[in-house]
């Protein structure tokens, strides 16, 4: 069983900062439900609406393990809503 | 305006600290926030990829009058004089891939303009928690008070869309050159 490690890591929902400290063994996908509770978002989370971002970059596999990202500690990760359907 | 500007007002100058926390991040990406005076926030758009150098691409103002009863608006205007733009004025539409289905079975993708309204007409953001688009005749079945709070409509929110479909992916200048043969070219004038 892999031991748990910790890491601080700051989470900005759209603006709102919600500073956690993370097992890097889960995946990043998993702390979404997490994020959006503590950032007071409410309605849909539907997590196929929201992206990460870390370093301008979209982080197109949320579901690796957050150890395997090498994020320093304390990085800023952004939370995006996905722009919604045109009208 | 309908609600105590004191309210909007606190609302206004949350979103600007939390853009402001994180303003090393934005103006790498190309997002300079150039003057907040309630109600609007003034931003300027840069394209920072092409090269060998950056393009200011355009501003918008984003106006928080009766945030967040309603939507905040927002304007597209010239990057240094803030004079509203009208459609043909910005200089691409801001398009999105989206998945063409048909019958459930995925048969491509197609762009679609962010960007609506006739060329001679004031432009407007076509997305959810737009105060624009939330007032045109065509969406008055989806309201705001379906968005409010779910992240739709933040300051940050909008300037993502803003920057992912109006910077993020200018690579250069489109160029359109059209030659015209103006005489014949002497190798040297005999003597």
């Amino acid at each position: 069983m892999a031991a748990e490690s910790k890491q601080a890591l700051v989470f900005v929902v759209e603006g709102t900062k919600v500073p956690l400290e993370v097992n890097v063994n889960r995946p990043l996908q998993s702390v979404l439900g997490e994020v959006l509770e503590k950032a007071d978002v409410v309605g849909d989370k539907d997590a196929s609406k929201w992206y990460f971002k870390y370093d301008d970059q979209t982080i197109n596999d949320p579901n690796r393990k957050i150890g395997e990202f090498g994020f320093p500690s304390g990085a800023v990760i952004f939370v995006n809503l996905k722009a919604g359907h045109v009208g | 305006m309908f609600v105590d500007p004191k309210i909007s007002r606190v609302k206004f100058e949350r979103e600007v600290t939390q853009f402001r926390e994180h303003v090393d991040i934005y103006h790498r990406r190309g997002v300079w926030l150039m003057d907040a005076t309630f109600p609007n926030v003034f931003v300027v758009l840069v394209a920072v990829h092409p090269k060998p150098f950056p393009m200011v691409a355009f501003g918008v103002v984003v106006n928080f009058e009766n945030y967040d009863v309603e939507p905040p608006s927002v304007q597209f205007v010239h990057p240094l004089t803030r004079a509203p733009l009208k459609k043909h004025e910005l200089p691409h539409r801001m398009q999105r891939a989206t998945p063409v289905v048909q019958n459930g079975q995925f048969v491509g993708m197609q762009a679609q303009d962010l960007v609506q309204g006739w060329d001679e007409a004031m432009p407007f953001v076509c997305l959810q928690g737009v105060r624009e688009y939330h007032k045109h005749p065509a969406h008055t079945g989806d309201s705001w008070w379906l968005y409010r709070k779910t992240g739709h409509g933040r300051l940050s929110n909008l300037l993502e869309i803003l920057a992912t479909y109006g910077i993020d992916s200018v690579r250069a200048a489109a160029v359109q050159l059209m030659p015209q043969i103006t005489g014949f070219a002497i190798a040297q004038p005999p003597s």
